[in-house]
C-alpha cells in the first residue's frame, strides 16, 4: 500500500506513529471512563448481547435506544474498519502474488483482464484478486458456525510487512548485499511455531474498540548507505 | 531485510518477506503465508465483530429474537461485500473516506464518552484501579489478567506475536 502513498518514507511512519498515539490516547481514556462507570459487574458480564460494552452502555444511560445509538457508531467505525482490513489484505496478497510468492499467483497478480502484471495498483483494483479475497473471507467466517455454542473464530495476527522499499535500481544491489543461507534458521522458527497452534481461552471482559487504523510501527528500519 | 547484520536472522521470521526474491521454493514462502493469511483472517474477524455487535443490538432491542449463529455468518458475509464493494467500485476515494472516518472516529469518541460519563454512577477509585476480579476460574489472578488482556491488545494493535490462536470460553 506504501507504493500507492506519494513521499511514502516520510508520510508512512508519520501516519503510523499518529495513529498509535491518537489511539493509544483516546482507548486508554475511554478504557479508564468505561471502568469508572462499571455498575453491577455482574449483571453486565451475564448480558444476553454477548458484549459487556452494549450493557454498560444501558446500565449506564437506563435507555436501550441511546445506548444501541452509541453501540452503531461503533458498528459503524468497526465497518469502516472493515473495509481498512479488506483494502491491507487484499493488497498485501496480491505483492505476494506478484513476487510469485502464492499458488495460483498468475490469476491472482491480474489487475484488469487484459494487462496480467501490472505493478501497480493505483488505477487499476485487482478485481480478481478481490473475488478471491471475499471467497477466503467467507470461508473463514464460517469457523464461526461451528458447534460449539461458545466456539469463537480463529484470529490469525500477524506482523505487518514493512513495504518501504529504496528504488528499484538499489534494490538489487542490497539483495545481493544481503544474501545470506538462512534455511536452517527457517526451518526451525518454523518447527518452534507450528506446535505452538494452541488453543488459547478467550477474555471474560469482552470491551472492544476497533480503531480504523491501517499501518502499525515498522519492525525493522530503511538504513541510507 | 533492511536492518543491522546482528537481528537480519530474527527480523526475516517476523517481516515474512523471502530474502531470495524470485525464489520458489516453498520453504522460504512459508513466512509470507503467514503473512498473508493473518491478514485475511483479520479482515475476516474485523467483520465478524462488527455483525455479532449488530446481532447483539437486535437481542437488546427485541428480547423475542431467536438467536442463530449462522445469522451472525450472513451478517458477516453482508459485511465484507461492503468493504469489497466499496474497494472495487469507489476505490479510488479510499483516502478521502479514510479522513472521513478519521473525523466520525474521534467525534464518536465523545459522543460516547460524553453521556457515559455523564449518566452513570460513578464507581469508586479504589475499585478501578485496585479490584481484581478472577470470574472464570483461573488459577491465579495474574493468569486471569493476562487472558483477559489478549482481547484487548487485539483490539489496540489488531495484530500479536501469535501466528495462530483459536478461542473458546472458559
Amino acid at each position: 500500500m506504501s507504493e500507492e502513498i506519494a513521499n511514502a518514507s516520510t508520510n508512512v511512519p508519520r501516519s503510523m506513529l499518529v495513529s498509535i498515539l491518537l489511539n493509544g490516547v483516546l482507548g486508554f481514556s475511554m478504557l479508564i471512563a468505561v471502568l469508572f462507570c462499571i455498575g453491577d459487574i455482574e449483571g453486565i458480564i451475564e448480558t444476553p448481547t454477548g458484549y459487556p460494552f452494549i450493557a454498560i452502555f444501558v446500565q449506564a444511560t437506563q435507555s436501550v435506544g441511546g445506548s444501541t445509538g452509541m453501540a452503531t457508531v461503533i458498528v459503524i467505525l468497526g465497518i469502516c474498519a472493515t473495509i481498512a482490513f479488506v483494502a491491507s489484505a487484499s493488497r498485501m496478497t496480491w505483492s505476494f502474488a506478484r513476487d510469485h510468492g502464492l499458488p495460483f499467483w498468475y490469476y491472482l497478480s491480474k489487475v484488469s483482464q487484459a494487462l496480467p502484471g501490472i505493478t501497480s495498483t493505483i488505477r487499476h483494483p485487482p478485481q480478481t484478486l478481490l473475488t478471491w479475497n471475499i471467497d477466503m473471507l467467507m470461508t473463514v467466517s464460517l469457523v464461526g458456525t461451528g458447534r460449539t455454542p461458545k466456539f469463537n473464530p480463529s484470529r490469525l495476527d500477524s506482523h505487518h510487512r514493512h513495504d518501504i522499499l529504496p528504488p528499484r535500481s538499489h534494490q538489487h544491489r542490497l539483495l545481493h548485499r544481503l544474501q545470506r543461507r538462512h534455511l536452517p534458521d527457517h526451518q526451525r522458527s518454523v518447527r518452534f511455531l507450528l506446535p505452538r497452534l494452541r488453543f488459547a481461552p478467550s477474555s471474560p471482559n469482552r470491551r472492544l474498540h476497533l480503531p480504523p487504523q491501517l499501518r502499525n510501527e515498522p519492525k525493522d528500519r530503511h538504513r541510507r548507505r | 531485510m533492511l536492518a543491522p547484520p546482528s537481528s537480519r536472522r530474527f527480523l526475516s521470521y517476523i517481516t515474512g518477506e523471502s530474502y531470495h526474491a524470485g525464489s520458489t521454493t516453498t520453504t522460504h514462502r512459508i513466512p509470507g503465508w503467514l503473512n498473508v493469511i493473518g491478514w485475511q483472517a483479520l479482515a475476516a474477524s474485523g467483520a465478524y465483530l462488527c455483525a455479532t455487535i449488530i446481532q447483539g443490538l437486535i437481542v437488546l432491542n427485541h428480547p423475542d429474537y431467536n438467536f442463530q449463529r449462522w445469522h451472525g455468518t450472513l451478517l458477516l458475509w453482508a459485511v465484507i461485500c461492503v468493504a469489497v464493494l466499496v474497494n472495487t467500485v469507489i476505490s479510488s476515494l479510499l483516502p478521502k473516506i479514510e479522513c472521513v472516518i478519521l473525523i466520525v472516529h474521534i467525534l464518536g469518541f465523545f459522543a460516547i464518552m460524553i453521556p457515559l460519563v455523564y449518566m452513570a454512577p460513578h464507581g469508586s477509585a479504589s475499585d478501578v484501579f485496585t479490584l481484581f476480579l478472577n470470574q472464570g476460574g483461573w488459577k491465579t489472578t495474574g493468569l486471569s489478567f493476562f487472558v483477559g488482556l489478549y482481547g484487548n491488545v487485539f483490539a489496540f494493535l489488531g495484530q500479536s506475536p501469535d501466528v495462530d490462536s483459536m478461542k473458546t470460553d472458559g
